[in-house]
């Protein structure tokens, strides 16, 4: 690396993300109030010293229910993410190195999920599995694969042309071999790359789940469904603070591994960086 | 019509096969008992066990999805049914045909949409061609910023703080009641969008009205869209930039509007239409969640509220014409593509 230079776009991401992780984690310590305390005397209250972020119906302190739903919506992302390319990664290994009809047949299975929009089609699997984290981590998981699947297809298909592959096919290692040892790891660095862009994606995906309805059962706080609970109060009583902080959470998360993944990119694909 | 449209028409078949085959799955195989659902919660067992054998999900899943497909012919009886003619079933919820439900409020999404996209093109092409002419420049990061912005915001919170801004607070736009105010007549005309019919009827103040509601739909459904847009035309125009026709374009004398236009968009524009695709696709998702926010009667609204009603038929069938009219657009996106590149028709 003869690049000296830091990419600010990494370290701003890095320090935005690892804020929220660090929020998520230290959640019972950020709370001021526990996120499912019921106060039917404190009901839609305007953001106070008291209650930073004010409070909802049932007396909701909306601060903690935000700081506990970083909990939720990152478990949940992360883990999809990381089913995603447990799932996408070895297809897109093998797919991608033995070709054939086992290409063709897996490629043209993609085809046929991805003609459906994705929330649409994580709407149809949800509505059928039944709401619950677990559910929603595997739906939105799934719905995530083809893009790996694809992505390191594409990667392998270009790596195995390469002359150090063939060199180590010449002195005898197995197909298994060279696949694992000489193709697999000039895959990370996409996959990296895709994690973090998959991992803001994730969130959205769950956060829209949850505002209709379908993602983690209510009363336990998720961004997506507290900014649902505000839609009415909101048009009918102005109260604007019950559904513009949660949404705020979510898009400085979205944003700082945006930022992550654009500048991993940059990194892993420097050809990339004349364009800009 | 040519044999590359005949291609493309060809390779959708196994799509659609296999599109209507998962959507068959998952409300089949999936672990929630689909006579259940049917059925609704109160219904007791015996209830649930005619629904069961009305549905033919007592009989073998090869058998059921033939009949699913088409209908009673399947079994040797006449009578209609199944997808290829159009049954998607009832709907619980409102009890009419899915099919009917959905294709009485396909307009008011399509003209939702269709001004989402429009707003998404105006805004991207112009402001990318911009950002690339001026590179590094304060254009540009602003555009970078914009683009990266786009990516972070939900389009259903985007739609509450426009509406928090242009109704609660400003009053400027009116509120979430739908397309019209809750007192308008809609305008009687061919389309069903409320702003061409009421201007091919010439009542202006329905039109001034079908707008103004417009507005905030529009920008919700459409500004998620314009990063994308916007990066791919700021690419494109980059490398078309430093090509050499834009080099003897220039050394002909050719320079300002005349230039970007017609040389640089034109080639940037390819990109840009395949991109059109994906995004159709995120807005039909979209329209669920937008149209929720501003109460506007589409279809993405009908899904909603079936949602909340446990409305299984009508969800898989909202998930079924989402997916096919996916293709559509993707089968449109090719053909277009294959008119104004023809490298394409050649693959």
């Amino acid at each position: 690396m003869t690049n000296k230079r830091y990419d600010g776009r990494l370290i701003t991401g890095m320090i935005m993300f690892g804020f929220m992780v660090a929020v998520a984690v230290l959640a019972p310590l950020i709370a001021r109030n526990d996120p499912l305390a019921i106060d039917f005397g404190s009901q839609f209250l305007a953001p106070s010293a008291e209650h930073w972020f004010g409070t909802a119906k049932l007396g909701f302190d909306i601060f903690s229910r935000v700081v506990y739903a970083a909990r939720y919506d990152l478990l949940i992302a992360v883990s999809a993410v990381a089913l995603s390319i447990a799932i996408g990664h070895p297809i897109g290994l093998i797919v991608g190195y033995v070709g054939g009809w086992v290409d063709s047949v897996t490629m043209r299975g993609l085809d046929v999920i991805q003609a459906f929009p994705a929330f649409v089609l994580a709407v149809g699997v949800l509505s059928a599995l039944g709401e619950g984290v677990w559910n929603v981590i595997l739906v939105v998981g799934i719905v995530g694969v083809p893009t790996f699947v694809r992505l390191v297809r594409s990667e392998v298909r270009s790596l195995r042309e390469h002359s150090y592959v063939e060199a180590g096919r010449a002195v005898g290692n197995s197909r298994a071999r060279i696949l694992l040892r000489y193709i697999a790891p000039g895959t990370i660095g996409t996959v990296a790359t895709q994690a973090a862009i998959s991992c803001g994606w994730a969130i959205m995906l769950t956060a829209a789940l949850g505002f209709i309805g379908l993602g983690v059962p209510l009363p336990e706080p998720e961004w997506g469904a507290m900014i649902s609970e505000g839609v009415q109060e909101m048009v009918v009583g102005g109260r604007w603070w019950i559904s513009v902080f949660p949404g705020m959470a979510i898009a400085v998360t979205v944003f700082s591994l945006s930022l992550i993944g654009e500048s991993i990119a940059d990194l892993v694909e420097p050809t990339r960086r004349k364009s800009r | 019509m040519s044999p590359y449209v005949i291609r493309r028409l060809i390779a959708l078949i196994p799509i659609l096969i296999g599109v209507t085959l998962l959507a068959f799955l998952v409300s089949r195989a999936l672990p929630g008992d689909p006579a259940r659902l049917y059925a609704g919660i109160q219904a007791s067992d015996a209830q649930v066990e005619a629904i069961r054998e009305r549905l033919g999900l007592n009989q073998p899943l090869y058998q059921q999805y033939c009949v699913y497909m088409i209908g009673q012919t399947c079994l040797g009886e006449s009578g209609g049914g199944g997808l290829i003619r159009g049954d998607l079933g009832e709907s619980i919820r409102t009890g009419f045909s899915v099919a009917d439900d959905i294709t009485a409020r396909l307009p008011a999404t399509i003209e939702m949409v269709g001004a989402g996209m429009l707003f998404a093109l105006a805004a991207a092409l112009p402001l990318g061609v911009w950002a690339a002419v001026r590179r590094g420049k304060l254009i540009d990061r602003f555009c970078r910023f914009i683009s990266t912005l786009g990516v972070a915001v939900p389009d259903f919170w985007l739609a509450l703080i426009l509406m928090l801004i242009f109704f609660v607070f400003l009053g400027w736009l009116p509120g979430p009641v739908g397309r019209l105010d809750i007192k308008a007549i809609p305008p009687d005309g061919p389309t069903g969008f409320y702003t061409i019919d009421s201007l091919i009827r010439g009542q202006w103040e329905t039109f001034r009205n079908a707008v103004s509601h417009l507005i905030l739909p529009m920008i919700a459904i459409g500004f998620p869209a314009v990063a994308p847009i916007l990066r791919l035309t700021r690419n494109a125009t980059l490398s078309v930039l430093n090509s050499d026709y834009i080099a003897f374009g220039r050394a002909s004398g050719l320079r300002g509007p005349p230039l970007y236009l017609k040389y640089v968009l034109r080639n940037a524009l390819p990109g840009a239409v395949t991109m059109t695709g994906l995004i159709v696709g995120y807005m039909i998702g979209g329209a669920v969640l937008v149209e929720r926010v501003f109460s506007w009667p589409g279809v993405g609204l009908y899904a909603f509220a079936s949602l909340q009603a446990n409305d299984y038929p009508a969800i898989q069938g909202f998930v079924l014409l989402s997916a096919v009219t996916y293709m559509l657009v993707f089968l449109v996106v090719d053909l277009v593509q294959s008119v104004i590149d023809p490298r394409v028709r050649l693959k």
